[in-house]
């Protein structure tokens, strides 16, 4: 899709790509914010969970550390849901992490169910890809699975309890700590429950920390755009359209 | 992941197979539509439109024909926008279509950016790294042509489906749900095939082929589009009014922080 020589540069400027790809990220996540309202946060949680998925195996070097790629989109949500919470409330951030946990369960039903049907020739390609990035062993299922919504849900519990203790002030304070402590979590969790038993104790640590400084990173990036996103009035994008009304007209 | 027996199973009944998945993807549609309320059809508009992304280079022999499996999952957003049109209104579906036009075009973009990212070099995750690279590149070799042509063929008959959807539903007084459900799927899955065919299939395999493509596509989706239409009678006597609060921004901030957000948001009743 893109031009050769937008290939060639990236290709060379890896560090770049990776600083480019969170920003895009975040522009996304703003855009569909503005945009959508609401709706379009709870589109970004669904959007970045299943893209994070996808490209969890992708494992590229960048710093000189080796990360994930699903590391970016899955940092991704917290910004989404801490600006649901700071906006609309806990309710409304607690729902679209377990939204985002049924799509991601929904996810992995789907394509385990998919891999079953038997390719034509000419799509075995296209079948082995699929069996490569979705051929999911149930414990790496089960770990991601809990890391995420036992690391999210703790993330909208803290930013409400900071949100409390510091009567609403210092909006950087709890965005960035809940972001960082429940990302501790989530990548201790993970740890554990995929890494244990696989790889030796001090290689689990090593690649935990590696992994935590990258989440930490984007972590703070995001602090100016949450202040940006408070103050934009999305109440016209915030409709919706109950039953009841509706039903009446007929 | 599933237990061998399940496996030999089903790999020699392909075509059960293709009747469970379609099962599948409806169950999960209503469930997600009664846990979650209007925001689980939303949810279900966005995840097929990725999945059907995925799954659409996947071709496989259904009933004799050749068939992709990303027709399912496309052909269940039919479903959830039609749900949609019925309890909330043609405003809600039609936003429903532009998010998932929205996150499609997204998808696009950020598979395009990963493929820019070297696999690892690091001696112990090369091999895997580079299998997954080149995994991914072979799900998502995008031309152009294909990107806009699906993108704009999704847009046009998914807005189209809305459209006929409402303008039957004021013709027939809102009686004869099955009516409006089915003609505007099947009406509007026939301008999503013949758009696709002559814009994305006709100039890679000509005009002859492409009819014949689509022609077994159509079946396909005319099938699924009628297997819906007792549940969507289903759906629409449920009682999701409690999952369908909804919380503004405002009401929240007027809140704070005098009071804490312990008080339950209200809820339509």
């Amino acid at each position: 899709m893109l031009p050769s020589s937008v290939i060639e540069f990236f290709t060379a400027h890896q560090d770049w790509l990776w600083i480019l790809t969170i920003t895009i990220d975040l522009a996304i996540t703003l855009i569909l914010y503005w945009w959508f309202g609401k709706i379009g946060l709870y589109g970004v949680v669904v959007l970045n969970i299943m893209l994070s998925n996808l490209q969890g195996p992708k494992l590229t070097v960048v710093f000189g550390m080796p990360t994930s790629l699903g590391v970016v989109l899955y940092s991704g949500i917290y910004f989404a849901t801490d600006l649901l919470s700071e906006r609309y409330g806990k309710l409304e951030a607690n729902r679209a992490v377990l939204l985002g946990f049924a799509t991601s369960l929904v996810l992995v039903m789907i394509m385990t169910v998919s891999i079953l049907f038997i390719p034509s020739p000419q799509a075995m390609v296209i079948h082995n890809a699929i069996t490569l990035l979705f051929g999911f062993t149930p414990r790496f299922v089960f770990g991601s699975l809990f890391a995420y919504l036992i690391s999210q849900s703790f993330d909208v519990w803290i930013f409400h309890y900071l949100k409390e203790k510091t009567e609403g002030r210092h909006l950087w304070f709890r965005n960035n700590a809940s972001t960082l402590l429940s990302q501790a979590l989530d990548t201790v969790l993970y740890s554990l429950v995929v890494w244990w038993g696989i790889v030796a104790l001090d290689r689990a640590i090593q690649l935990g920390i590696a992994k935590y400084i990258f989440k930490a990173i984007i972590a703070l990036i995001d602090t100016p755009f949450i202040y940006w996103a408070r103050t934009w009035e999305v109440e016209k994008r915030d409709w919706y359209d109950s039953r009841k009304h509706y039903s009446k007209q007929f | 992941m599933l237990p061998q027996e399940v496996v030999d199973f089903f790999s020699t009944y392909q075509d059960l197979l293709w009747l469970v998945t379609v099962a599948i993807d409806l169950a999960i549609t209503l469930l997600l539509y009664r846990l979650f309320g209007k925001m689980g059809l939303y949810s279900i508009v966005i995840l097929n439109i990725m999945l059907s992304n995925l799954q659409g280079p996947k071709i496989t022999i259904i009933f004799g024909m050749e068939t992709s499996l990303g027709l399912i999952l496309y052909s269940g957003i039919y479903f959830a926008t039609d749900l949609l049109s019925e309890n909330y209104g043609r405003r809600e579906a039609n936003r429903a279509v532009q998010l998932g036009f929205a996150t499609s075009i997204i998808m696009v973009i950020m598979v395009s950016i990963s493929l820019l990212f070297l696999p690892s070099n690091l001696p112990e995750t090369k091999d895997f790294a580079e299998r997954v690279h080149y995994a991914i590149q072979n799900l998502f070799d995008f031309t152009p042509l294909f990107v806009f042509g699906s993108l704009f063929v999704y847009l046009v008959s998914q807005s189209f489906d809305v459209w006929i959807f409402h303008y039957i539903k004021e013709k027939t007084k809102g009686k004869h749900l099955w009516l409006r459900n089915n003609v505007s799927t099947i009406a509007s899955q026939s301008v999503d095939t013949i758009l696709y065919a002559l814009i994305v299939w006709t100039p890679i395999v000509g005009l002859e082929k492409a009819i014949h493509l689509s022609l077994a596509k159509y079946l396909f989706k005319v099938i699924i589009a009628l297997l819906d239409t007792p549940f969507i009678y289903w759906a629409r006597s449920w009682n999701v009014v409690g999952k369908d609060w909804h919380d503004a921004g405002d009401s929240y901030h007027h809140q704070h922080p005098n009071s804490d957000s312990k008080q339950k948001p209200e809820s339509e009743n």
